[in-house]
């Protein structure tokens, strides 16, 4: 069975399109990633530090952290906020928890260069910090290879 | 009768026409040439600490804008380094009463420096009223605004 001229046309564009598509993909989750196992030293930043690294334990990120910043490999720099609610918060919009925003990202202490980042932010936190540090670890392990 | 043009006009004029042209290559210059304002793609870009926090917030963005940049932390290696401020306003019992809503109102600006030429490559300046998701909406506006810049749409 022969296909039409038409018929191939329309078939080489769908090829086409999913290979520009698959590419894409690839470009977005970036071609940098770090290495599991590596040696990542957390700066403090106002307590928040001690959440993070309970987070990458708690989701399992196969990093290892250090006390030391001249043994680590990578550096990680975070910033998170908390704000409590507000009379007017259990009043009007009938909730209870804080809103959470926090940011992170990963410096490669060799080349100097960010190899990620991310930011979290939850109007209405269950868990405070905890969720915000949970977050930023999930997103972290699916760039650690 | 023949009206005859004076000789001193044509001296003048003659002489007035260079020091017109400098003078216009100076305004032309005054902002920076076109090439000297352009932000190449894969160019390494310094994000130097912001209050609040926010030069992480604005990294993540860059990262999630799919901005063609690469961020490093060591100055003395970027091409372009970032400064900027950014400030964010809790809503109030009013804004919550009135209008329902508790998010709140943030305001950034940013701008990015050639280090080279100190030329100030772009500038913007983000305010949202009501952000959805606070420092990290603001900061996506301007890292898509940076993208748009470099893509010559804007």
């Amino acid at each position: 069975m022969t296909l039409g001229l038409g018929t191939r046309i329309v078939v080489a564009a769908s090829c086409g399109l999913l290979v520009a598509v698959g590419a894409r993909g690839a470009d977005k989750d970036g071609g940098k990633t770090i290495p599991a196992g590596a040696k990542v030293y957390i700066t403090p930043s106002d307590g928040f530090e001690t959440n993070l690294r309970a987070a990458l334990a708690a989701k399992q990120v196969p990093l290892t952290v250090v006390d030391d910043k001249a043994m680590a490999d990578y550096e990680i720099v975070s910033h998170a906020q908390t704000q409590k609610a507000s009379t007017a918060k259990k009043i009007f919009m009938g909730s209870w928890h804080s809103k959470e925003e926090a940011s992170i990202q990963v410096n490669d202490l060799k080349s100097g260069e960010v190899v990620f980042a991310y930011a979290y932010h939850n109007d209405n936190s269950a868990h405070g910090r905890k969720s915000s540090a949970e977050s930023c670890a999930k997103h972290l392990k699916k760039k650690v290879k | 009768m023949r009206r005859v043009f004076p000789m001193w006009v044509v001296v003048l004029g003659a002489l007035a026409l260079p020091v017109a042209a400098a003078a216009q290559e100076r305004v032309g210059d005054a902002g920076g040439s076109a090439e000297s304002k352009i932000i190449p793609p894969h160019s390494r870009v310094f994000i130097t600490p912001i209050e609040g926090g926010f030069d992480t917030y604005l990294s993540a963005a860059l990262v999630k804008k799919e901005v063609p940049l690469t961020v490093v932390a060591i100055k003395e290696k970027a091409d372009f380094e970032i400064t900027g401020i950014a400030e964010s306003e809790k809503a109030g019992w009013a804004k919550m009463m009135f209008l329902g809503s508790g998010q709140s109102n943030e305001q950034a600006s940013i701008k990015v420096v050639n280090l080279k030429t100190g030329v100030v490559a772009f500038a913007y300046a983000a305010n949202k009223g009501s952000a959805a998701r606070g420092k990290q909406s603001a900061a996506e506006s301007c890292a898509k605004h940076l993208k748009a810049r470099m893509e010559g749409r804007e």
